[in-house]
């Protein structure tokens, strides 16, 4: 591996070729301090506290700059090193406040240990220090610089750490150094806040206090804190966080770098997005619904009632009277389990976790989706990528560790990003090469369209892919309708950026496809699937990822919680086995997804439902519908940590623990599976999800023994692939990867067939669903913090609209479709295509989803002011 | 014989001479309650907490008392006022785990927490010996003057309130 040896401290250090001395160093285990080094950065050499002394050069070196070459002999601890140390210490310490005891960095500070180490303990300052007056009022000089973040530019050692994660890692412009010397300051640019998704990664590479937050501030000292491993439960990054915790409290989230996953910077909605633990929201015992009232009762009572009720439900209809949802940022365990207290105790196969949108096939869409699954890839490939496409996706708030990843590739190697979306995202201004705005629903035929123009063009090389010259022909001519000016008319898309695109994508030598939930939820959603695959095809070497909606969709995938497949995502011929592993009879066919289970039950097929941290009355298409079916249930158990719009119809409320409180693996989208520590105990009454399904189980007349996730693992880890761990301790830091050997063959070209949808006059807007800022998915409104950044929903509009209908920002706008209607305040969005609208799903008092219908193609609405 | 004789006509008039000499000096014993001892300098009794001249708690709560407290019988919960001070919103010390060692006035890097001379502090029950912040704090407007000569005088050192010898 390593090229040449360099002598540190009279030791051997292998080098590899480029690295400099202090990356060799610490390879080796030889300790240099540093404040402004960081090993994702690009080194500055500002800190001059990592100086050492290099044979035949005159002077000390900086060590995080200095290109290691053969024979050097370095000395790190040699006397003169170590003076420096001092010197450097003491000209820092000449304008530092000293004010530990009131700084929250105290404790984990790299000054004070440093200075505790190496530094002089006496002054010969007598001069008064430079001292930044923000406010003549105040004692201290904090300036709040975002609505987290609080800057004391006397503290602050010029690292230009801050500045520069927020510069190469973020691609943000909120945060700059400006004045020179000593007089340096850390602010966002005139007139601006720092509110960029990553800003909680500066205040924790602060090296000193300069930088501190709200959440953390004046709370705690470091040192009496416990810290806990966990997986954010946000979104299918899967980053690894640590959670700090004194006296069963929970008081901040930091990142667990893991070079694997997130290279040490998780985003603002995991770092402040553990808040929600200890919401006062949450449902602290469990509720029984008495004369339409639901009470506080005790866990015994609940139970009983349960069991009462499930039995006459039983002899009525049998199992299949049952159904079951569970939410996808459940554990691995907890999802295993309850298909298994569904499946084997109850007897039932209605089971889906995919009740946040469409699903079924409309007659005549004969395309299966089954078999386009996402190719193996890691993080590390999109790094690899020259070209990386982003199809259907705001990848900056869907998944914003991958997005770092996207611009890493970016600035490591000029890699080119196409944005292929219905609307414009945040990272379109920030990295992309290209950014492609489709007209919603028509994707699929903008995929065809560009597979045509890259055929098109001369550099194009058909030996370089694996398709015969017959197939590609023949493609063409089915895609004759969606290809050039025709298809342009269709998606919007203007011919010559489409021609842009295809040259890009036939020059790439490795590309790197990332759908995200517009593909997900586009009305042709199968099609589009295939049209990702026929894409792949034409492409030299490519890879796909459907990013998938939610923190563990791809666990509950794979653990059996879909009508169709059983754990280990086997098919319905290998039930003995199951029947074995469980000491009993297990239903003999497939079960209903989402839709059939609505219709089930508005025919009296089903009666009672087990509803676990799901919310399908918030999420799912036609939010009044599924109300008013779910209003039809005989029972309903919810078993959740808040008060959803799901648990406000249940008969009978079981108190959820959440993250933070149960231990338990994760997957995420690479399917990596990784292992989550508990950080606290349950709160309240809660139960953990093992202990809660295997009360329910005793209650019904199965026993498992299974009330510790850690029982479960053990049941689950025969689905994975051999030589997995089978215990929790085996697991390790990097997790291990659940995916089968095998990489996706590209398969056989599919043709598409679309119809364009009729559109109906009177509803002239498409409604599009997305994140707000610092908002994902329906938890973060729990959070107070994340609450500062985007505090109430709005109704995104583009200007051109806004003139059209006399609205400013702020207006209150009446939001109207054939199902339903919401009322929000507009917002109007810089450079949005008009005959748009943006809907944020994070906010519970305006949920999106009844004005979506479940049988339409493209969501239509019409816009009013107030 | 001798030796009785030297008993009766030395040892006992030496003896009562000694019984004599005592009888007419002052007593020793002291008429506690109502009359005390002085204390020695370096005695350690019951904390108190200090204030600065303008009747400010010094104490931040930065924790380090607790930190190095041998016997963990100090408990905080810190804060902030309008003026962006750190403050400590619950200061409790638990007297009857305290042992007097005076680590926490050793550790004090404000110089609040002082080990003061009173003793007379015993109770019939355990729970009026956890002592919270207004149990502590010198009384304001102070009743006597502050035994202890600080190092610090001022919140914030400023030009204005710098010592005049550290001017030139």
């Amino acid at each position: 591996m390593s090229d040449f040896n360099i002598t540190v401290n009279g030791r051997q250090v292998p080098v590899i070729k480029g690295q400099t001395v202090l990356q060799a160093s610490l390879a080796a285990g030889i300790d240099i301090p540093v404040f402004c080094w960081h090993p994702q950065l690009v080194p500055v050499g500002a800190c001059r506290i990592c100086l050492v002394e290099i044979e035949k050069l005159p002077k000390l070196q900086v060590a995080c700059a200095t290109i290691a070459s053969e024979g050097m002999i370095v000395h790190t601890d040699s006397p003169k090193t170590i003076k420096v140390r001092q010197g450097v210490l003491e000209f820092i310490l000449a304008h530092h406040p000293l004010d530990c005891p009131t700084c929250d960095k105290g404790g984990e500070c790299d000054l004070q240990n440093l200075t505790f180490k190496y530094g002089l303990d006496y002054s010969r300052q007598h001069e008064p220090k430079h001292r930044v007056i923000v406010d003549a009022n105040s004692t201290f000089d904090d300036l709040q610089i975002g609505p987290e973040i609080i800057r004391n530019q006397n503290r602050c050692i010029h690292c230009y750490r801050c500045t520069r994660i927020v510069d190469e890692i973020a691609f943000e412009d909120d945060l700059g150094a400006y004045q020179r010397s000593y007089h340096t300051e850390i602010l966002p640019p005139p007139g601006r806040e720092i509110r960029n998704l990553y800003s909680g990664n500066i205040v924790e590479y602060c090296p000193v206090g300069a930088l501190t937050n709200d959440d953390w501030r004046y709370k705690v000292r470091v040192w009496l804190t416990k810290q806990t491993s966990v997986i954010c439960p946000h979104c299918p990054d899967g980053c690894n966080m640590k959670l700090w915790n004194f006296h069963n409290k929970l008081f901040r989230a930091t990142s667990r770098a893991n070079e694997n996953i997130d290279n040490g910077f998780i985003c603002d909605i995991g770092r402040y997005g553990y808040q929600y633990v200890a919401s006062p929201d949450r449902i602290k015992r469990p509720m029984v619904r008495r004369s339409g009232e639901l009470v506080e009762t005790s866990w015994e009572e609940a139970l009983s009632l349960i069991r009462k009720q499930t039995d006459d439900i039983k002899s009525k209809l049998s199992g299949s009277g049952f159904f079951g949802f569970i939410g996808d940022i459940r554990t691995n365990e907890e999802i295993y389990a309850f298909q298994r207290l569904l499946r084997r105790v109850i007897g039932s196969n209605n089971i889906d976790h995919r009740f946040h949108r469409r699903r079924r096939l409309t007659p005549g869409e004969e395309v299966s989706s089954r078999g386009i699954e996402s190719d193996n890839a890691e993080f590390k490939d999109i790094e690899n990528a020259d070209v990386i496409v982003v199809l259907g996706s705001d990848l900056h708030s869907e998944n914003p560790i991958t997005s770092l990843r996207v611009k890493r590739a970016v600035k490591r190697h000029n890699a080119k990003v196409i944005l292929l979306n219905p609307l414009p995202t945040p990272l379109g201004k920030r990295a992309a090469t290209l950014e492609v705005i489709y007209k919603q629903g028509t994707a699929a035929v903008l995929l065809h369209g560009l597979i045509d123009a890259v055929v098109d063009l001369e550099r194009f090389d058909p030996s370089a892919i694996k398709l015969s010259a017959a197939e590609i022909s023949d493609f063409r001519k089915a895609n004759a309708a969606y290809a050039g000016v025709r298809g342009s008319e269709i998606t919007g898309v203007d011919v010559t950026l489409v021609a842009r695109v295809a040259e890009i994508l036939a020059a790439a030598q490795n590309v790197f496809i990332l759908a995200g939930s517009y593909v997900e939820r586009d009305p042709l959603r199968d099609s589009l699937h295939l049209a990702v695959a026929n894409l792949q095809s034409f492409c030299k070497s490519a890879r796909k990822i459907f990013l998938p909606p939610d923190s563990n969709s791809v666990g509950a995938a794979f653990f059996g919680a879909e009508p169709t497949v059983l754990p280990g995502r086997q098919s319905w011929g290998k039930k003995a086995i199951y029947e074995d592993l469980w000491h009993g009879p297990i239903p003999d066919a497939p079960g209903k997804d989402t839709i059939g289970i609505l219709e089930a039950i508005d025919e009296d097929e089903i009666e009672c439902g087990l509803v676990f941290n799901a919310d399908p009355v918030r999420l799912f298409p036609d939010g009044e519908y599924v109300r008013s079916v779910m209003e039809k249930l005989k029972l309903l158990v919810v078993i959740d940590s808040f008060m959803t719009d799901t648990a406000r119809l249940a008969d009978v409320i079981l108190p959820l623990s959440t993250f933070a409180e149960i231990e338990g693996t994760r997957v995420n989208w690479e399917k990596r599976m990784q292992y989550s520590q508990r950080a606290i105990p349950p709160l309240h009454e809660s139960k953990p999800g093992c202990e809660i399904i295997e009360l329910l189980a005793d209650r019904l007349g199965v026993k498992f023994n299974q009330s510790k996730p850690s029982d479960v693992y053990q049941e689950m880890a025969r689905f994975f692939p051999t030589g997995a761990p089978t215990t929790y301790a085996a697991i390790g830091r990097d997790g291990f990867l659940i995916r089968s050997a095998e990489t996706n063959k590209p398969g056989k070209l599919a043709y598409l067939r679309f119809v364009a949808p009729a559109i109906d006059t009177e509803y002239r807007f498409i409604l599009l669903v997305g994140n707000a800022d610092h908002h994902r998915g329906t938890l973060t409104e729990r959070n107070e913090i994340l609450m500062k950044f985007t505090g109430e929903p709005f109704v995104g509009i583009s200007e051109a609209d806004a003139t059209d209908l006399a609205v400013s920002d702020g207006d209150l706008v009446k939001v109207e479709s054939k199902y339903g209607r919401v009322v929000g305040k507009a917002m109007i969005l810089r450079d949005f295509p008009s005959k748009r609208v943006l809907l944020p799903e994070n906010f519970g008092e305006m949920s999106t989803n009844i004005l979506m219908g479940r049988q339409d193609k493209i969501d239509m609405i019409k816009l009013a002011k107030m | 014989m001798f030796r009785v004789l030297k008993q009766i006509f030395v040892a006992i008039p030496i003896g009562m001479f000694t019984v004599l000499k005592q009888a007419f000096r002052k007593p020793v014993t002291i008429q506690y309650p109502f009359e005390k001892e002085p204390m020695m300098p370096r005695y350690r009794g019951l904390h108190f907490l200090e204030r600065y001249e303008d009747g400010s708690e010094r104490c931040v709560c930065c924790g380090l008392c607790a930190a190095s407290c041998p016997a963990d019988a100090i408990y905080m919960e810190p804060a902030e006022t309008e003026k962006g001070e750190r403050y400590a919103k619950i200061y409790e010390i638990n007297e009857l785990r305290c042992i007097f060692c005076g680590f926490c006035e050793e550790a004090c890097p404000e110089e609040a927490i002082f080990l003061g001379k009173e003793y007379e502090f015993a109770d019939s029950q355990r729970d009026k010996f956890i002592y919270t912040k207004e149990d502590l704090l010198v009384k304001w407007p102070r009743e006597i003057p502050s035994p202890v000569k600080f190092i610090r005088k001022d919140r914030r050192v400023t030009w204005e309130n710098l010592p005049e010898e550290q001017k030139q």
